[in-house]
């Protein structure tokens, strides 16, 4: 955890809420941006990640501060995308299917993983969202949590409350899946 | 004994992501020496990766901070201590409210029949009133409509204020008099200024309230809740009427937006109203979820006709835009609602039932033309301070011609010949989805695509009464005995109460 993390969180625990703004606005974005895929949906992501927050504001002095702010908050997270779920009661949805959102358009805020590879077609990624959106919730979880957030085995064990073994099947499960669906897909195109 | 190794698929993608223990490692090396496929897996996986982290990161949008703070102020006293889950305290709150709007709703009802003989007859507007939710946030607009003396109040006495009116509102319920907030039946204008009572003692303020509430070191310690509770003022042994609310609502705040439709389907209309207004990211503050709606709207189902509130947070931008997309979303499905309808019933059948539903519209709506006159003296500086308002609303807030309502589609200007829309005139938004543009519905529905005569095109909905909007609505709804939407059409008045802009 940083020093600023941990000064934020002091000044809250002291009673000014207003220093929780600062915690916010470091990673609403990594938090929003990474629960729109978990989720499918801009608005259930906007909707959890608030719950997110506040859910981390009220709990704040359970935070010990042997782990990371942001995987603790990212629990937190998960846990209530896992709440908000069940009260919604329907399957997530594509993002590119979702034309409600509130939000700005998406904005790739990472550099490509291999430079050379250069920038993705528009197309390619629609068909990565689209295989990735059709896994299951299981699966997209554990590959999200991996290859978006590079959260190690261990980690994604403790946030989706199961095994490492499990988690390593569920990624390799979810990696086949999507590969297998990506080569229909284009194989179809071609 | 060597434990049983994992299918090598599945060494290769721990592999990738480096979760192998020595003894898987050196069996990966193994596999990949031996096998090509186990390296054009391995090398899959690693695109994988690379076309996974290439995905755009939405960023989280601008009114993301703001609003979980604001939900932070509203629980401030069960801060970080206090583990308390905040959606089910909003739940609690929330159904309380709907709980205590519709106490408030049936003793306005059992009251008012008393206090107005109108009422006591059947021909009171409002039979039932269904409050959502209510707004009360720090950033409450500091300037006091109706209150020229009163200007530029910090936040902490304007709350002081709302505490008066909230006093003056319960003794007039005690004493069973017509309320000063209700114009008088014979002038038909509204005297805003007048409505403003003289501030009680200290002590029937603080005893109103049941807490201390008078004073800025006071008033900065209420907490989010208490600040809402206070601006509603829901007191069942006490309740307001509509007319009351309203027009409390427009002493304490300057800021206030209405719009007022008759529809077929108000929960869907108050469904849609959410979802428009969550898409422009406007606070429902309070955040009582739809279900709570439903539930209220059904719970008044059997009076007719009925009033949502609903309270938001919003710049102007944003309430221009969820007011312009309300109307034409709004109009849009009504107008399917009303076609599939129709469409079962056999022709004549539909016209009977068209002319039924708007003639006692039409017969109300003469009651409230020409009742009101312009406001003079203090009720004039309303007026101005109102169309300096104006200056800032968007043109967006304009209607669109009938004809692209009803197929749907962006508007466009309106044809050369035909006559002008109504432009808002008056700080605020008032639109009637009216007879004349049902008519225009339903007819363009049976023409198709193609452009009705001119002599079939009705007279749009009139412009907005150009005295001041919310009292004005106060006024006509005191007044219009038998005023209510015939048949399955249902008045429903949503108002928009907004922080004064920056």
């Amino acid at each position: 955890m940083t020093a600023d993390d941990q000064a934020l969180i002091d000044r809250c625990l002291a009673g000014e809420t207003d220093a929780f703004g600062g915690l916010v606005v470091r990673y609403q974005d990594r938090l929003y941006g990474t629960l729109v895929h978990l989720l499918g949906s801009t608005q259930d992501a906007l909707d959890v990640a608030q719950e997110t927050f506040v859910l981390a504001f009220q709990n704040l002095r359970s935070f010990r501060g042997d782990a990371a702010f942001y995987s603790w908050l990212f629990r937190i997270a998960y846990n209530a995308a896992v709440s908000y779920r069940r009260r919604q009661r329907f399957p997530g949805r594509r993002v590119e299917h979702n034309h409600d959102s509130p939000g700005p358009e998406p904005v790739d805020q990472r550099p490509a993983a291999d430079p050379t590879t250069g920038l993705l077609s528009e197309e390619r990624r629609r068909l990565v969202q689209d295989a990735l959106a059709e896994l299951s919730e299981d699966y997209r979880t554990v590959l999200v949590l991996k290859e978006l957030e590079g959260l190690p085995y261990e980690e994604i064990a403790a946030v989706v409350g199961c095994p490492i073994g499990t988690v390593r099947s569920r990624i390799h499960r979810a990696r086949q899946e999507l590969r297998e669906k990506l080569l229909r897909a284009l194989q179809s195109e071609a | 004994m060597t434990p049983e190794l994992p299918h090598p698929d599945e060494l290769l993608s721990a592999s990738h992501d480096g979760e192998l223990s020595e003894t898987e490692r050196a069996a990966v090396e193994r596999l990949l020496a031996e096998s090509p496929a186990a390296r054009e897996m391995l090398d899959d996986f690693r695109e994988l990766s690379t076309l996974l982290q290439s995905l755009p990161r939405p960023l989280a949008p601008a009114t993301l901070c703001r609003s979980i703070l604001l939900r932070l102020e509203t629980s401030r006293s069960s801060a970080p201590p206090v583990p308390l889950p905040r959606r089910r305290s909003w739940l609690r709150w929330g159904a309380s409210l709907v709980a205590a709007a519709l106490l408030v709703a049936v003793g306005t009802w059992l009251g008012r029949r008393g206090e107005h003989p109108e009422l006591a007859d059947g021909r009171g507007l409002f039979e039932r009133d269904v409050v959502i939710a209510t707004n009360g946030t720090a950033t409450a607009p500091a300037e006091v409509s109706g209150s020229p003396g009163r200007e530029g109040l910090p936040v902490d006495r304007f709350w002081g204020d709302s505490s008066i009116a909230a006093t003056r509102l319960r003794q007039e319920a005690r004493t069973e008099s017509v309320p000063a907030s209700e114009p008088s039946p014979s002038s038909g204008a509204v005297d805003a200024p007048a409505a403003i009572p003289p501030s009680p003692p200290r002590e029937e303020r603080e005893g109103f309230r049941g807490r201390g509430a008078v004073g800025d070191a006071r008033s900065r310690a209420l907490s989010f809740e208490e600040r809402a509770a206070a601006r509603l003022v829901i007191d069942p042994q006490s309740p307001p009427s509509v007319a009351d609310l309203l027009a409390y609502v427009d002493r304490v705040a300057d800021q206030t937006v209405i719009v007022e439709m008759e529809v077929v389907d108000v929960d869907r209309t108050a469904e849609d109203m959410l979802v428009l207004l969550r898409r422009r990211g406007v606070q429902v503050v309070g955040e009582i979820p739809a279900e709570a709606i439903a539930q209220a709207v059904r719970e008044a189902a059997e009076a007719e006709p009925m009033l949502v509130g609903v309270y938001v947070e919003a710049t102007d931008q944003q309430l221009a835009a969820v007011v312009d997309e309300l109307t034409t979303q709004v109009a849009i499905n009504e107008a399917a609602t009303r076609r599939a309808e129709l469409a079962q019933t056999p022709l004549d059948d539909r016209l009977q039932k068209i002319e039924r539903d708007y003639g006692s519209q039409r017969q109300s709506r003469k009651l409230g033309d020409g009742a009101l006159a312009p406001p003079t003296g203090d009720a004039g500086e309303l007026q101005r301070r109102r169309q300096m308002a104006i200056s800032q609303t968007p043109q967006s807030l304009s209607l669109p011609p009938v004809g692209h309502l009803a197929a749907g589609a962006a508007p466009a200007a309106t044809p050369a010949g035909k006559e002008p829309l109504p432009a808002p005139t008056e700080w605020g938004v008032k639109m009637n989805l009216s007879e004349s543009l049902y008519r225009q519905l339903d007819r363009q529905a049976e023409v198709g695509d193609r452009e009705l005569p001119q002599d079939e095109m009705q007279p749009l909905p009139r412009p907005p009464s150009p005295v001041p909007a919310i009292l004005g609505q106060a006024s006509l709804a005191a007044r219009h005995g038998g005023g209510a939407p015939a048949g399955d059409v249902r008045r429903v008045l949503f108002v928009f109460q907004r922080p004064k802009p920056e």
